[in-house]
C-alpha cells in the first residue's frame, strides 16, 4: 500500500507537468547550491549565503519597480546585483572596521532586507495586487515554477559549472591555502570575487524555489553531509550535489503529496535529514562508528593490560 | 522605541561575543516556539508564547552548540543548518495550521495581523496598550539583568578564562543572555518581526563599537542609536506609507552607514586621512633617503629630477619637497638645488633606527 502510493508519486515526476517542473527546478537548486556550497563551508562563510540571499531582496523590488514587469530574468538580475552589492558591504565593513565577520553579516542582512521590505510594501501601496507575485521570494514558490523558469535556471546553473570546472584548481587553491595562491601569483582576490559572484547566482536561483530566508540551508546543509564521507573536494562536491538534487525532488514529492505544503521547508526537512544520517551513519566520522570503535578500542586495551604485564619479556635479558 | 531600547542594549554584547549570527538564528526559530504555543494552548496569551519562543531559543543554542563541540562541523555551519530546518517546521506548521489563521510572510516582517498574542493594528508602537506592558515589564528586566550581572557579563565577555578562574560560570551567563535573547526576540516579534529584530540587535551595536571603547558608553550609545532609527524610521513610514519595521531598519543602516563614514576616530573619512596622511609621511621620508643616497654620488637634485627618479608627478613632488622645505628637513641652494638638513637626517635617522 505505502509503497504503491511511493511509486505512484514517483511516476509522477513523468506524468505531472507541474510536479516535473517543480522537481526539476528543486533538483537544479539542489544540484548547484549543493556544489557551491561546498566552497562556502571549507572557507567557513557558512553564513555568507544567509547574508547574500537577503540583501537580494531589495534588488528584486527595484527591479520591477524600473522594469514594471514581473520577467523572471529582469527580477533575477536586479536580484543579483544587491546580493553582490551586500557582498561587497560585509567585505568592506569587516575590512576597514574592527567589527567582526558576523556582525557585519547580521549588519548587512538585515539592512538590506528592511529595505527590501520597504521597497516591497511601498509597490503594495502604488500597485495594489500586481506585486502579489513578489512576496514568493520570500519563501520561494517552487509550486509555481513553469516551463520558461526551469530552462532559465537552468541555463544559470549550466553557468556557474562551467564556471567552477574551469576554475576548479584555482578555487581550490583560493579556498585551502590562499596564501600559498598568491605566492604562486593566482589573483586570489579576484577568484574570491568570482567565486562570490557564482555563490550569487546560486542564490539567486534559489529564491525562485525556497526563498530568501531557508537558501542558506541548501548551501551548507549538502555539503555538511558529503564532507562527512569524503574528504577530497572533487568528491566531496560530487557528493554533495547529488544530495542537494535528491532533496530537491524528493522534498517537491513529499510536498506535492500533500495540498498546500509548500516546497522549500520541505527540501530544507529533507536535506537536513540526509545531514543527520550522514553525521550518525558515516563509516570514518559518524557517531554510530566512532561509539563502536571505541568500544572496541576499550576492549582491545583492556584485553592487552594483562598481556603487557604477564607475558612480556622481561628487558634487557 | 521600546523594542529597540531592549534589542540594542543587549546587542552590545551579541557584537563583542560574536555572537550576532546567533541572534540571527534564535529570532528565526522562536517562531517555532510560538506556534507549538500557540498549538497546545489553543489561545494566544502572552505567557505560554514567551515560554514557548524561549524554549525553542534555548533548543536552539543547545543543538548549535551540541553539532558544534562534536568537532564534525563549524560554528557558522551549524547555525546555518539548525535555524533554517526549525524554521522551516515552524514555516510548515503554520501553513498546515487550519485553526489558526496565520500567514507565513507576516513572520518575517512583524505585520500584528500574525501576532498571536495581541489584536492591535501595526500602530500599537504608539496607542499599543498590552504590548506596551509587556515590553515596558521586558524593559525593566533587561535593564536589570544587565546592572545586577553588569560586571560578570563583561568580564565573561572579554576573558572567559578569567570568568572561569574566579569562579563566575560563564557557561551559566552564555545561557542567561542567550534566554534574554530569544524573550527579547519573541517579544519584539509583534512589531518588528523577526528578520529586522536583527537590525535592532546587531545594528546600533556595532555602530557604538565604532565610537566608543567603554562597554558602558556603548550600551547607551547603542540604546539612543536604535531609538533615533526606531523613531526617524516610524516617521518616514507613516511618511511614506511603506512597512514600518523595514523602514525601522533602514534608518538603523543608515545611522550605522553614517557612523561608519564620518566616526572620528574609525570612520572611512578619518581613516583613509590617516592612511593619506602616513604615506605622505613616508614620501618625505622616501624623499629625503633619496636625497641622501644622491649626495653620496654626489648628484644635483631639485624637484624636477626627483618627480623622474622616484616616478612621481611634478605637483606632487613639488608638494613633498615644500612640506619639506617648510619643516626645514631641506634647504635651498643657490641654483635652485636642494640639500638636506640636520634635522632632515634626523628625520631619517627616527625612521629607519
Amino acid at each position: 500500500m505505502v509503497l504503491e502510493e511511493i511509486f505512484s508519486v514517483f511516476l509522477g515526476i513523468f506524468t505531472d507537468y507541474t510536479l516535473r517542473y517543480v522537481a526539476l527546478g528543486s533538483a537544479i537548486l539542489g544540484i548547484t547550491s549543493g556544489a557551491l556550497g561546498c566552497f562556502t563551508v571549507l572557507r567557513k562563510q557558512s553564513l555568507f549565503g544567509d547574508a547574500l540571499s537577503h540583501a537580494a531582496l531589495p534588488g528584486i523590488g527595484i527591479a520591477y519597480l524600473l522594469a514594471g514587469t514581473k520577467d523572471s530574468l529582469l527580477l533575477m538580475l536586479g536580484a543579483a546585483v544587491f546580493a553582490w552589492f551586500g557582498g561587497i558591504v560585509t567585505l568592506a565593513i569587516t575590512s576597514t572596521t574592527r567589527i567582526k565577520q558576523d556582525a557585519a553579516l547580521g549588519i548587512t542582512l538585515s539592512v538590506f532586507f528592511g529595505l527590501g521590505i520597504v521597497f516591497l510594501t511601498y509597490l503594495q501601496s502604488i500597485g495594489g495586487a500586481s506585486q502579489g507575485g513578489l512576496d514568493r521570494f520570500l519563501f520561494g514558490q517552487a509550486a509555481a515554477l513553469i516551463e520558461k523558469d526551469v530552462i532559465n535556471l537552468g541555463i544559470l546553473a549550466a553557468g556557474c559549472f562551467v564556471v567552477l570546472i574551469i576554475f576548479f584548481k584555482e578555487f581550490k587553491i583560493a579556498t585551502f591555502d590562499s596564501s600559498f595562491g598568491q605566492s604562486l601569483g593566482f589573483p586570489t582576490k579576484y577568484l574570491s570575487a568570482l567565486l562570490t559572484s557564482v555563490i550569487v547566482v546560486a542564490v539567486v536561483i534559489g529564491l525562485h524555489t525556497v526563498g530568501v530566508v531557508l537558501m542558506v540551508a541548501m548551501l551548507i546543509a549538502p555539503a555538511a553531509a558529503a564532507k562527512q564521507w569524503i574528504s577530497s573536494l572533487k568528491n566531496m562536491l560530487i557528493l554533495s550535489a547529488v544530495f542537494g538534487g535528491l532533496s530537491g525532488i524528493i522534498g517537491s514529492m513529499i510536498s506535492s503529496t500533500t495540498e498546500g505544503m509548500s516546497t522549500g521547508p520541505v527540501i530544507v526537512i529533507t536535506i537536513t535529514a540526509i545531514l543527520g544520517i550522514s553525521l550518525v551513519f558515516s563509516p570514518k566520522q559518524g557517531f554510530l562508528f566512532q561509539f563502536i570503535r571505541r568500544r572496541k578500542q576499550f576492549q582491545n586495551n583492556s584485553d592487552q593490560i594483562p598481556n603487557i604485564s604477564g607475558k612480556g619479556k622481561p628487558r634487557g635479558d | 522605541m521600546l523594542v529597540a531600547a531592549n534589542c540594542a542594549s543587549i546587542g552590545a554584547f551579541l557584537v563583542l561575543r560574536q555572537m550576532a549570527m546567533m541572534s540571527d538564528a534564535i529570532s528565526h526559530s522562536v517562531l517555532l516556539g510560538i506556534v507549538i504555543a500557540v498549538f497546545t494552548v489553543g489561545g494566544r496569551e502572552t505567557v505560554p508564547v514567551i515560554v514557548g519562543g524561549v524554549l525553542a531559543g534555548i533548543l536552539t543554542v543547545s543543538l548549535v552548540e551540541l553539532l558544534y563541540r562534536t568537532g564534525k562541523l563549524k560554528q557558522d555551519s551549524s547555525i546555518g543548518i539548525v535555524f533554517p530546518f526549525l524554521f522551516a517546521i515552524g514555516v510548515i506548521l503554520v501553513t498546515q495550521a487550519g485553526n489558526v489563521h496565520i500567514d507565513a510572510q507576516h513572520v518575517l516582517y512583524g505585520s500584528i495581523e500574525f501576532v498571536p498574542f495581541d489584536t492591535l493594528y501595526l500602530d500599537e508602537i504608539n496607542i499599543g496598550s498590552k504590548s506596551l506592558w509587556v515590553l515596558g515589564s521586558l524593559a525593566i528586566a533587561n535593564i536589570s539583568f544587565i546592572a545586577i550581572l553588569y560586571k560578570e557579563l563583561k568580564i565573561s565577555t572579554f576573558d572567559a578564562s578569567l570568568a572561569v578562574s574566579v569562579g563566575l560560570m560563564p557557561v551559566l551567563i552564555h545561557y542567561l543572555l542567550m534566554i534574554m535573547v530569544a524573550t527579547t526576540a519573541v517579544v519584539a516579534f509583534e512589531s518588528v518581526g523577526a528578520i529586522l529584530v536583527i537590525a535592532f540587535f546587531i545594528v546600533p551595536a556595532a555602530g557604538a563599537y565604532l565610537l566608543t571603547d567603554k562597554l558602558s558608553k556603548m550600551i547607551l550609545l547603542s540604546v539612543s542609536f536604535g531609538i533615533i532609527s526606531a523613531v526617524s524610521g516610524y516617521l518616514f513610514a507613516i511618511l511614506v506609507d511603506v512597512s514600518i519595521a523595514g523602514s525601522m531598519a533602514t534608518m538603523a543602516g543608515a545611522v550605522f552607514g553614517l557612523i561608519w563614514v564620518f566616526a572620528p576616530n574609525r570612520g572611512l573619512i578619518s581613516r583613509w586621512r590617516r592612511i593619506s596622511k602616513q604615506r605622505f609621511d613616508l614620501d618625505v621620508v622616501i624623499l629625503l633617503t633619496h636625497m641622501q643616497d644622491e649626495f653620496k654620488l654626489h648628484r644635483k637634485i631639485d624637484s624636477s629630477s626627483i618627480a623622474n627618479d622616484l616616478g612621481w608627478t611634478i605637483e606632487y613632488s613639488n608638494k613633498v619637497c615644500d612640506f619639506a622645505l617648510n619643516k626645514k628637513f631641506v634647504e635651498m641652494g643657490d641654483q635652485g638645488d636642494l640639500n638636506l638638513t640636520n634635522s632632515g637626517q634626523e628625520k631619517i635617522h627616527h625612521y629607519t633606527a
